[in-house]
């Protein structure tokens, strides 16, 4: 489904994306580890188009969507929710939902699906009319979560979901991204948290300062204390990068 | 009671005038980041172009003015955006700045140059823009009515789009967060376009009735009124929708007051009593009246 061939992202003179190729098959979940810095969020930033690329190709399907805008990318069925969240914050969570409809013109599907997304995290039920930035930190991951499958994706990109979580939550997110896989979604999730992240990917590739550095089933990752060690820095039964 | 009335609607137009253009003001630089220096010569082309219409096609109503007016101020908005600023939308906030001056200079000295306009040019405006209507016994100019309506209608449409539909609550979550919203599928260059459009329409109603009042054109007369603009949206907060229609307003009310307070003998200075109570409140609340302290550090992307 996804293709990224060789892509490079340079800010000035610094490379923090060089030459990193991965590929994402349908129906897939694939992890993408590393510290903080590796270049995770540049990478699938480039993907979308969000930042140039210094050099490289993407394919999604087959197109060559490397020079193509993020919003052409989006319609193409390829997204991202992006770190740290960002939900619209002066609107409110129906809004929220609403415009990340915004390109599609079935209303009655539009309706279905928010009312589907709503069954699913109910929290935004009871919210539906508030201001997205009353919401706590775990219900705008839920939020952000639910934006961008209105837009009804093919691949969903999701950048750190588990940040500044509770481990409570982090594991209700992981279980919901275990349910879009059930519903045909393809997803590529860039986390510092590695070890909850393996749980849930098929495959894993791991960056560092900008390069790749591993890339293997999840499993053979985390049967391999060597390789969590070396690649991650944690042994058995820690949890890698992300704090709490 | 008259005298009052008359003086409240005296704010309310002039003040309805500032709070327009400081709500196009507003939303560009909401949206993109962009201070709108060239703001004044939309207002310039909307009154030319009249003026050319009025000259060419000698039209049998002047009724026909005001329509061609508004729609000059909204294609020179759009041509604004397009040939100017969608260059140099990825730059640093100082290069919009720095080329929406040099457009301004740019149309300045082509109505000076080209068009030769350098003396004021008669206008007609419809007979009735100029004429007064009694209501309970109140002596009342409409075109001062006509400009306080006008501009009410024109916020209460603009709060329906910002509110209910797509392209306004993508205007709306644009001025935080661009980047979010083409991730939403949106495209940027529509959100830009509907805030040009948008400013260019409001601009477009105050040369409309800017023209009424003056009944002339020239090459400058789109600069005394963007300059209040801006010290209304500045008073308000810059970038606040609500703070240019506050700002706009209180500007107006204090026009009015102090020409009203004012002795005859210093009246002239009347604007300089205005901007140094602006100062008096910008030094109390640096951030305008509705403006959030961090609002130039948190726009991301």
């Amino acid at each position: 489904m996804l293709v990224v061939d060789r892509l490079s992202v340079a800010y000035g003179s610094i490379k923090a994306v060089r030459e990193v190729s991965l590929r994402v098959e349908k129906g897939e979940i694939v992890a993408l580890l590393g510290p903080n810095g590796a270049g995770k969020t540049s990478l699938i930033s480039a993907i979308v188009g969000l930042v140039p690329s210094a050099g490289g190709k993407v394919e999604l399907d087959g197109t060559d969507i490397s020079r193509k805008r993020t919003e052409d990318i989006v319609r193409l069925g390829a997204t991202v929710t992006p770190e740290g969240r960002k939900i619209f914050g002066d609107l409110t969570v129906g809004q929220n939902l609403r415009l990340g409809a915004a390109v599609r013109r079935d209303r009655d599907g539009i309706a279905a699906d928010i009312e589907q997304m709503l069954t699913m995290f109910p929290i935004l039920r009871e919210r539906f009319a508030s201001r997205a930035q009353t919401l706590s930190g775990g219900e705008q991951q839920q939020l952000a979560i639910a934006r961008s499958m209105m837009s009804r994706p093919k691949l969903l990109m999701l950048d750190e979901p588990s940040l500044g979580l509770a481990p409570r939550l982090v594991e209700q997110i992981f279980g919901l991204i275990t349910e879009l896989r059930a519903k045909g979604l393809t997803l590529l999730v860039v986390e510092q948290n590695a070890y909850d992240a393996l749980a849930l990917a098929d495959r894993a590739y791991i960056m560092n300062s900008g390069r790749l550095q591993f890339s293997g089933r999840s499993e053979d990752l985390l049967a391999s204390d060597d390789l969590m060690e070396h690649y991650l820095g944690t042994g058995t039964g820690g949890h890698a990068g992300a704090p709490g | 009671m008259d005298y009052v009335i008359q003086q409240v609607l005296n704010a309310a137009s002039i003040g309805g005038e500032y709070a327009l253009l400081a709500l196009g003001l507003a939303i560009v630089f909401s949206v993109m980041g962009l201070v709108n220096f060239a703001h004044g010569e939309i207002i310039t082309i909307a009154g030319f172009t009249m003026y050319a219409l009025f000259i060419f096609a000698s039209p049998t109503s002047a009724w026909w003015l005001l329509p061609i007016g508004i729609a000059a101020a909204i294609a020179a908005a759009v041509t604004f955006e397009r040939v100017a600023f969608r260059p140099v939308r990825n730059a640093p906030a100082t290069t919009g700045l720095l080329t929406a001056f040099g457009v301004s200079i740019v149309v300045k000295n082509f109505f000076v140059s080209v068009v030769g306009a350098t003396r004021p040019r008669a206008v007609p405006t419809p007979d009735w823009l100029g004429s007064q209507i009694v209501i309970g016994g109140v002596h009342i100019q409409t075109l001062q009515l006509l400009e306080a309506a006008v501009t009410a209608i024109a916020l209460i449409a603009l709060l329906a789009l910002l509110r209910g539909t797509n392209i306004g609550l993508a205007m709306r979550a644009a001025a935080k967060d661009f980047n979010t919203v083409r991730l939403m599928g949106i495209r940027a260059n529509q959100v830009v376009l509907a805030a040009f459009v948008i400013s260019g329409l409001l601009a477009g109603l105050a040369a409309v009735f800017i023209m009424a009042r003056r009944g002339a054109v020239d090459p400058f007369m789109g600069f005394s009124p963007v300059l209040k603009a801006f010290v209304a949206a500045v008073l308000g907060g810059f970038g606040s929708l609500t703070g240019a229609v506050v700002g706009g307003l209180a500007l107006g009310v204090a026009e009015v007051l102090f020409q009203i307070v004012l002795p005859d003998k210093i009246a002239g200075y009347r604007d300089a009593f205005v901007f140094l109570l602006v100062g008096a409140v910008l030094i109390l609340r640096p951030q305008g009246l509705f403006g959030r302290k961090y609002q130039f550090g948190d726009k991301e992307g």
